[in-house]
């Protein structure tokens, strides 16, 4: 590829502000969900903070292997072409509304918060995708769709791999080899019981 | 006439972009209140927040007029997880009080505890709360004043119900309630139960109380090796996978009582369309019961527990709930293997 497609990548990612659009996105994401699985695992603030900066890594990669994606489908299968650091430019819009995903935490609630997060983040996409391309709803839809089955196509075939990095990069930045499942919390302590217990007599 | 709709027009939408503005701060204010109860709890969980001393202090609930002496031998326990109004495990309303006396009187081999608060991970009260103690003071100074500032009063409710969901939420609040659940079983131990006796356990759970005492009750279920039934008395409830694990579960509820209804709408696991539901198949299977205690009121005059009103039987609000309460406790203990 030419000088001058990455210095109009570094221009759209860097300095119009797409990455930071993008960045901001996967730091609310990290806060609304990562947060949970990190401290319900009980890891050190440290650590906290090294997996949280990994996963808004990680978000801003996947964000872009998205939108790189949506980008080829289009070319390819619809036979249509824009650059891909306008494409860039134009479907990071989409992450503005997930820029609150932090809200997420809200009990009980968050989940579906979560959700209608995501539909207005498609169809901001969706928008995006019509304007650059000019295609119509239809196509906009077939393109997003395509892009997006195309990144689960990849995720699956690399998903023995891609597990094993998942859970080694889990086990350097957090230390733990496993994490703990909320739904099969161990017995309450037994330590406490004793303790409790010779202050409580024998019954 | 005209004019005047006329000028109520004009009026609200003249005030509308204010209404919204302060409906949407409002909002704003309640999300960053819910996460940061959130975060206190994750972060108490994770021991960012000195877990252990907290877990210490919490092994010294004060005692109680209705609980037993510590060495008593009882046939049943019974731990009562007060409604969204409380401040903390010392506090209680005079309809609790005699309401819990009540049973007391018609299940003397009862042991009742009521010293934890449902609604703070380690049994901390709100007015002993590090930041926010003060606040807390004050807001129960104005609700007991019943003045002008009685309404802010409700901010204890809001804080409680923003506990419940906590409880309710299936990705963090198992946590919170294997952490309440902690705190109770410690104040069973320190009331003499013993665990693997198989002394029976119910858990009598009031409004938010009532989901709280569903969700701990799987746990302690398993650690004490006990039968283990939970009455809710107009829980706000959510279907928990606790429902697998507990012997039996009554939901009492009052024809009046609004905010129990507003649990069976807010959680669509008891709606009647999710026959999958683990609520739906309790009640299919004989589990989870539902009795209808008449005409009564969540809150305030005519609740469950007040002795003034009275049904077309002329028995009290009070005795109603109570016979129903102490019939189930001596049904179960009757039961129970051994007992």
């Amino acid at each position: 590829m030419s000088t001058s497609f990455w210095e109009s990548l570094w221009q759209t990612l860097f300095v119009q502000g797409a990455g930071l659009t993008i960045l901001l996105a996967g730091l609310s994401d990290g806060l609304g969900t990562q947060s949970i699985v990190l401290l319900v695992n009980r890891i050190t603030p440290l650590r906290f903070a090294l997996n949280l900066v990994l996963s808004v890594a990680l978000y801003f990669l996947s964000a872009l292997a998205w939108i790189t994606a949506i980008w080829l489908a289009a070319s390819v299968v619809l036979r249509d072409y824009a650059p891909l650091p306008q494409v860039i430019d134009a479907v990071s819009i989409a992450y503005i509304p997930l820029w609150f995903s932090a809200l997420v935490l809200v009990p009980y609630l968050g989940q579906a918060i979560g959700m209608l997060l995501n539909g207005w983040s498609l169809a901001l996409a969706l928008a995006a995708v019509s304007l650059v391309f000019q295609f119509g709803l239809i196509e906009a839809l077939i393109g997003t769709a395509l892009g997006w089955l195309s990144l689960l196509l990849v995720r699956y075939i690399l998903s023995r791999p891609g597990d094993r990095l998942g859970h080694w990069l889990w086990a350097i930045t957090t230390g733990r080899d496993t994490r703990v499942d909320v739904n099969s919390l161990p017995l309450l302590s037994t330590d406490m019981l004793e303790q409790a217990g010779a202050q409580g007599g024998d019954g | 006439m005209a004019d005047l709709l006329r000028s109520l027009a004009r009026w609200l939408v003249a005030i509308s972009p204010y209404a919204l503005t302060a409906l949407l701060a409002l909002l704003v204010v309640l999300a960053l209140a819910s996460i940061a109860i959130v975060i206190v709890v994750l972060l108490w969980w994770a021991g960012w927040t000195n877990r252990h001393a907290a877990q210490r202090s919490a092994a010294a609930p004060p005692a109680r007029p209705a609980a037993p002496p510590p060495n008593a031998r009882r046939r049943a326990y019974m731990i009562y997880l007060s409604g969204i109004g409380h401040i903390s495990g010392e506090y209680s309303t005079r309809y609790e009080d005699a309401f819990l006396t009540a049973i007391a009187a018609q299940a003397p081999d009862l042991a009742i505890i009521r010293d934890v608060f449902p609604f703070s991970v380690n049994n901390q009260g709100m007015t002993s709360e590090r930041l926010l103690g003060w606040f807390w003071s004050w807001v129960n100074a104005q609700r007991l004043r019943k003045g002008r500032l009685k309404f802010a009063g409700d901010l204890i409710l809001i804080r409680n119900i923003l506990y419940t969901a906590v409880s309710a939420d299936s990705r963090y609040g198992p946590i919170y309630n294997y952490s309440v659940a902690e705190l109770l079983l410690h104040s069973l131990l320190l009331q003499g139960y013993r665990p693997g006796s198989g002394t029976p356990l119910t858990l009598l759970g009031y409004s938010g109380g009532g989901q709280i005492a569903l969700a701990t009750a799987g746990y302690l279920k398993a650690t004490l090796r006990a039968p283990v039934q939970v009455i809710s008395l107009g829980g706000v409830i959510n279907t928990s996978p606790a429902i697998d694990r507990v012997d039996a579960l009554y939901h009492l509820y009052g024809t009046k009582d609004r905010w129990q209804r507003f649990g069976q709408l807010i959680f669509p696991g008891r709606w009647p369309v999710a026959v999958w539901s683990r609520w739906n198949q309790g009640l299919a299977s004989g589990k989870i019961t539902e009795i209808c205690t008449g005409p009564m009121t969540h809150q305030g005059r005519r609740n469950y527990m007040d002795a003034t009103a009275t049904l077309d039987s002329g028995q009290s609000y009070q005795a109603h709930t109570t016979e129903i309460v102490a019939r189930l406790v001596r049904q179960f203990t009757a039961a129970a293997p051994g007992k």
